[in-house]
């Protein structure tokens, strides 16, 4: 057993695998989860990523690997997991018959708390959220953001050390959002609490995440600090303009189905100078060869240079490529 | 265990309490029980009510246990069909406090029926014939037979909420289900010829209740997690 306490990590995950009957829905999954900061969990639809929350939870058992979650592992300890983490899964799970109130009361006494407390941070929680004028409302009236509002407050409701939020940005207006995205920093900065969220708006793991880990097909496609994973990509990215309509597109064409180049995209024209920019993908050595390429192709270069990518472009190179070993 | 337990109970009956639009057939169920057993029953029984006649009760240990088992049908089907279970399993809440919780509001409601019902039917007899008060033994094997049918009604629904994804199914299952027990029971009963005394009664509630916990333990067995949510 391998402890998560000696790496830092709150969360550890090393080969993990998971066959529900034919499907594979995690095959090799590595995942590590610094404690206090805030990690993203990104990758398409049917890559793993509810799987691998449940696992955290030990709400589905593993075939094999280690997993290891506040120390604890969660196949031999779930309770104990439980415990200390605080949910927001795929469904946000509000039982619509009764009021907000009454659901964060719920889950304040199943994890323990007594009366006064509970009613203490419920009151809390739901004044933080923005909710308390709503307490005594069905769940069933509340629209998508005020739900997830307070799929979010109950998660935080009993002051988990870690917290596992599926999609927690989801109906939520850009307001509530940046809210959220400003809390969820403070929590890891002041309260050391530790954070992973899956989100498919890789604009909010852009501005919320310290580090990001990439799944696709149920297997770890990259990981590490979030700034470092845009970096590595930045090297691999070329922004090519020409003035007007020079024939870019055509040679670029050629040059991939030629195997010169991985790929390459048009960028929105932004401005009036009627110039064509691309966004080209390649490989470094082909980098080097780019612009001999172009000009040998009668291309008249205005401007060369590495592009920054955003992390959605950044994620959708990851998972469109083979794994990494 | 017990803070656990008290929230589960809780939330349980708020939820079988609270939405009368979303509960309106278990209301109708609970109206129709009461008038069946404080009204039609107790009026053409009025002798058998004055002379504490054992057989006044034996429909407590019917109704009740239907309205209890239709409100476990729903603990985990519906808990899966509406999406708050995996939520829910996500809680520190043990799995026997989950089980007995669910089970101890079901039964709850079952008794809070026989109790209306027999409230009624006191009312039914004073009319129909003067004045009369039910003997205490009389109260106490009808809300025993309530209590211990709607366990082991409640126990089985709950077995098969658990392995039937579909809450409208498990309704229907559970409904024949808690039949075939209760002419199970009967048959069982006059097979053999015990005595229908007030001491059999309450003694044969006492061996309902021990096998409806035998039961829930194997409830407590079958209970995997990940199997109750998988396919959602």
């Amino acid at each position: 057993m391998f402890s998560t306490a000696m790496s830092g990590a709150a969360v550890v995950l090393e080969g993990v695998a998971k066959r529900y009957g034919a499907k594979m829905a995690l095959e090799r999954i590595d995942l590590t989860v610094p404690a206090g900061e805030v990690s993203g969990l990104i990758g398409p639809n049917g890559a793993g990523k509810t799987t691998m929350l449940r696992v955290l939870l030990g709400l589905v058992g593993r075939d094999s690997g280690n997993v290891s979650v506040l120390g604890h592992d969660p196949r031999v300890e779930p309770m104990r997991v439980r415990a200390q983490v605080g949910v927001l899964l795929d469904h946000d799970g509000h039982y619509d018959r009764l009021t907000a109130h009454q659901n964060l009361m719920f889950h304040a006494r199943a994890h323990g708390l007594d009366v006064r407390e509970a009613r203490t941070r419920v009151e809390m929680s739901l004044r933080e959220s923005g909710l308390w004028d709503r307490r005594d409302d069905r769940v069933l009236q509340f629209s998508k953001g005020m739900r997830q509002k307070l799929a979010v407050a109950r998660a935080l409701l009993h002051r988990p050390k870690l917290v596992l939020l599926d999609e927690p940005f989801t109906g939520l207006d850009p307001a509530a959002a940046v809210e959220l995205r400003g809390r969820l920093r403070s929590l890891a900065r002041y309260e050391g609490t530790t954070v992973l969220l899956t989100t498919h708006d890789l604009h909010h793991v852009e501005r919320v995440c310290d580090h990001v880990t990439v799944i696709s097909e149920g297997k770890t496609v990259a990981r590490g600090a979030t700034r470092a994973l845009l970096a590595r990509a930045e090297s691999e990215a070329v922004e090519v303009v020409v003035a007007g309509e020079g024939g870019l597109f055509e040679a670029l064409e050629a040059m991939q189905l030629e195997g010169l180049l991985i790929g390459f995209a048009p960028e929105p024209r932004g401005d009036d100078t009627g110039a064509d920019r691309m966004i080209v993908d390649c490989t470094e050595v082909q980098r080097k060869r780019l612009a001999t390429e172009l000009v040998r192709r009668g291309v008249v270069l205005e401007e060369l240079s590495p592009r920054q990518l955003t992390l959605e472009e950044t994620f959708v190179k990851l998972v469109t490529r083979e794994p990494q070993p | 265990m017990m803070r656990g337990l008290g929230a589960v109970l809780r939330k349980e009956l708020q939820e079988v309490l609270g939405d009368r639009q979303a509960r309106r057939g278990g209301y109708v169920q609970a109206v129709m029980h009461v008038l069946v057993l404080g009204v039609l029953l107790p009026a053409s029984q009025v002798e058998l009510w004055h002379a504490k006649h054992p057989v006044t009760v034996l429909f407590f240990a019917l109704l009740p246990g239907v309205a209890a088992a239709s409100v476990a049908a729903d603990a985990f089907a519906g808990e899966r069909e509406r999406h708050t279970l995996e939520t829910l399993l996500s809680t520190p809440l043990a799995p026997r406090t989950i089980l007995v919780g669910k089970t101890l509001a079901s039964v709850a409601w079952g008794t809070i029926v026989a109790c209306v019902s027999l409230l009624v039917a006191t009312v039914t007899v004073n009319v129909a014939s003067g004045p009369f008060v039910p003997a205490p033994v009389v109260v106490l094997t009808a809300i025993g037979a309530s209590a211990a049918s709607g366990l082991i009604m409640s126990s089985v629904a709950i077995v098969i909420s658990m392995k039937v994804p579909v809450a409208r199914a498990t309704q229907q299952i559970a409904s024949i289900a808690t039949f075939a027990i209760g002419a199970a029971g009967v048959a069982t009963w006059k097979a053999l010829g015990i005595a229908g005394t007030w001491t059999n009664a309450l003694l044969a509630e006492v061996l309902v209740a021990v096998a409806a916990v035998a039961i829930l333990e194997v409830a407590g067995l079958l209970f995997r997690e990940g199997a109750l949510f998988e396919n959602q």
